[in-house]
Order: C-alpha cells, then sequence, then structure tokens
C-alpha cells in the first residue's frame, strides 16, 4: 500500500533505501539515501559493512547532489572503557574508534536513527541529529573482540542533508547490506 | 504469518503473558519462509516485555532458534553503567540481558519488585552467501540486582549471530530453574 514515497505491506514498512553489495575489495565507500521525509522526521539505517582490511568505519553526511558535505559534532564511546571520542567540529563521524575485522563472518552491525529538522538559521533553530549503535569485531583479536560503540551528534552546517556515505577509513569497502526505513514523518 | 494494523498502532505478531512459570519463553518471530526465504529480504523486529526469574539471583538469557528448533551461536556484548567491564562471548548459544545477577524479591507482588523489563530491536536477515549477513541487533535493558541497593541496573547489549540460516523464535529463560513475564513480539518493517 503505498503513500507517496511510504509503503506499507503486509511485513510491515517497506525500506525505502536499500544496498547491498558483495565486491570485494573495489568499492571505496557505499552511499546511501536517509531522507526521503521532506527533511522532518525520523528514520532508521540498518545494516552491516565489512571493510576489506582493518579498518575504522567513518560516515559523512552529504546534501541530496552528493555536492555540499556536512559538518558535524558528535561523541561517540565504547564498551569496556569510560574514554570516549568527542569532536566540537568534524567532516565525518567515527562509528567506531577502533579497527573492525574484515574476517568472513565478521565486521561492523549497527542502527542509525536520524532525526531531520529544517536545520537552517531561523529561531528556534532545528538541528538534524543522529544517534547510533554499534556491534563490531576488533580487528585481529579473538575472542575477547566483540565490541559496541554508540554516540550521539548532530550536523552544523545548514541546508538540506539527505545522504550518509560509509567509508572504511583507509581501507576499502568488501561487503555491505544496508536498509533505510522511514516511520515517522510530518 | 503476516502483521497486522490496528487502532493503535502495529500488533504483536506474538504475546506471552500471565503468571505461569515457564522453563523458557518462547516468542514467534518468522515462520520459515516469512516474508520470504529470499536472500535479499528482512525483517527489522522490535520485542519488549518485563520478566522475573522464579528464583532469586539469576542471570537472564536468550537465544535464538530455527524453525528446526536448533539453537544458533551468538556473539554479544552487554555492558552496564555500574563497571567498565563487560560479559561477552564470540561462541555461545545463549545471549545476556545481564551483566548482574537478576533479583525476584516481590517481583509478584509489588510495583517496585525486583523483574527485568527490556526493549530489544532485531534485524533479521540471515545469509550464507555474499553478502553474508547475521541476525543482529541491541537491546536495552534494566536489571534489579539481589539484594543491594542498586534499584535499576541500566544494561545494554549487542549482538549477532554467527549460525546462518533464518530465526524462527526467541526464547528468554533463567540460568537455572523457570522465568515467568508478559514479552510480545512485532514485526514492523520487512520486504
Amino acid at each position: 500500500m503505498p503513500i507517496g514515497s511510504y509503503e506499507f505491506t503486509e511485513h510491515g514498512v517497506k525500506p525505502f533505501e536499500e544496498e547491498n553489495g558483495a565486491t570485494g575489495a573495489g568499492a571505496t565507500s557505499v552511499t546511501v539515501d536517509i531522507n526521503n521525509i521532506q527533511q522532518k522526521g525520523i528514520t532508521l539505517c540498518d545494516g552491516f559493512i565489512r571493510p576489506a582490511a582493518g579498518a575504522r568505519l567513518n560516515m559523512q553526511l552529504w546534501d541530496n547532489t552528493l555536492v555540499n558535505q556536512k559538518n558535524v559534532m558528535y561523541r561517540m564511546g565504547k564498551n569496556s572503557t569510560t574514554s570516549t571520542y568527542s569532536t566540537g567540529s568534524s567532516s565525518e563521524v567515527r562509528i567506531t574508534n577502533e579497527n573492525i575485522d574484515p574476517d568472513t563472518d565478521e565486521g561492523c552491525f549497527f542502527q542509525i536513527w536520524f532525526k531531520f529538522g529544517e536545520n537552517q538559521t531561523s529561531t528556534p533553530y532545528e538541528d538534524v541529529s543522529f544517534h547510533w549503535r554499534c556491534f563490531y569485531f576488533l580487528d585481529g583479536a579473538a575472542s575477547a573482540g566483540v565490541h559496541q560503540s554508540e554516540g550521539q551528534g548532530k550536523v552544523i552546517t545548514a541546508g538540506d542533508t539527505s545522504k550518509a556515505k560509509f567509508i572504511a577509513n583507509g581501507s576499502n569497502v568488501n561487503e555491505y547490506r544496508l536498509r533505510c526505513y522511514n516511520f515517522l514523518s510530518h | 504469518m503476516s502483521i497486522t494494523f490496528g487502532g493503535h498502532g502495529i500488533q504483536p505478531i506474538d504475546e506471552v503473558s500471565g503468571n505461569a512459570i515457564y522453563t523458557s519463553i518462547s516468542l514467534d518471530l518468522s515462520p520459515t519462509n516469512v516474508p520470504d526465504n529470499n536472500a535479499n529480504k528482512t525483517q527489522l523486529l522490535c520485542v519488549a516485555g518485563t520478566v522475573s526469574p522464579q528464583l532469586d539471583r539469576r542471570l537472564i538469557y536468550f537465544r535464538f532458534k530455527d524453525s528446526s528448533g536448533n539453537n544458533a551461536l551468538l556473539k554479544y556484548v552487554v555492558k552496564t553503567k555500574l563497571a567498565t567491564s563487560v560479559a561477552r562471548s564470540a561462541n555461545s548459544s545463549t545471549g545476556r540481558f545481564n551483566r548482574y545477577y537478576q533479583g525476584n524479591a516481590g517481583s509478584t507482588s509489588s510495583l517496585a519488585g525486583e523483574r527485568l523489563s527490556f526493549i530489544m530491536f532485531i534485524c533479521e536477515q540471515s545469509h550464507d552467501s555474499q553478502p553474508y549477513t547475521n541476525v543482529h541487533g541491541h537491546c536495552w535493558s534494566a536489571t534489579q540486582y539481589t539484594s543491594t541497593s542498586y534499584n535499576q541496573i541500566p544494561a545494554r547489549t549487542a549482538f549477532i549471530t554467527k549460525t546462518y540460516g533464518r530465526s524462527s523464535t526467541l526464547q528468554i529463560y533463567a540460568n537455572s530453574n523457570g522465568i515467568r513475564g508478559n514479552v510480545r513480539s512485532w514485526r514492523w518493517g520487512g520486504e
């Protein structure tokens, strides 16, 4: 039952975006549409990425044309430590702060929720913000390598935010399966 | 087992409620071929509820089973706000909601009784060829630790299955003796 860009089936909300790939070591990044709700509401990006070699997972946010990159501020933490990674202005988000294991059944599994707003310099300001949960395997580790990271942040560049580009820092994206859902609109 | 959309939102696909003691609480997540056992199909699920162990001082576990009743092997990590150390495993048929023991004082007689409440989000898309996928998910819960002044201990669990193939049942149980609870599962997305 499609209603505009929203489609509800017998199985529930149908993803508005799906990117699957098993391209080997050739993909430098994978980009998904995270915003089909006209800049107001909530979407979810759920999936996994496995790098070609041990690498941290970074996320960049862009406008719909992939021309204008957004700056962000965020704080990220992980299990088994009270330390965090924080920045007041950055061009990308560290979803993990450690290298992810590239082995076949490992990688990085995550949920990222996006809250959209007008993101304009008008009063009251309404931010585009996000928070995430991530489960990943530490590169090179055995049974102790089961880790979790989480964080939240917001976009600090005005205007449209529509795309998320995932990058295996210093490596390539080997396998990925990402889906984005829209649940709450306006 | 398609979902039903009611006047208040998506209705549960399964529900266990009442005061009965179970060896384990089992919830349907997916029959063998729903939404479709095709390689590129998925479902997004939510399971939430409140449980209490039959006896005091127990760990609350969960596990996934396929349609033949086989346990999936799990990798998981649990952390709390009370410690920097975590509970985790890279190869277990049992995942944990909590790092500390769960009590059951007053569990059936008091609103302030010791029970564990949780919300679990599950992406069920297991697939055994490239791109490889597993069941993966995240859980928020709060333990009430036996015989201490810790009223609520927030815990966060992240997990994947390392066994490929569809998972059709989620079981929740204690490390020994029985468990009771009110738990529901919903499918809110899928393709």
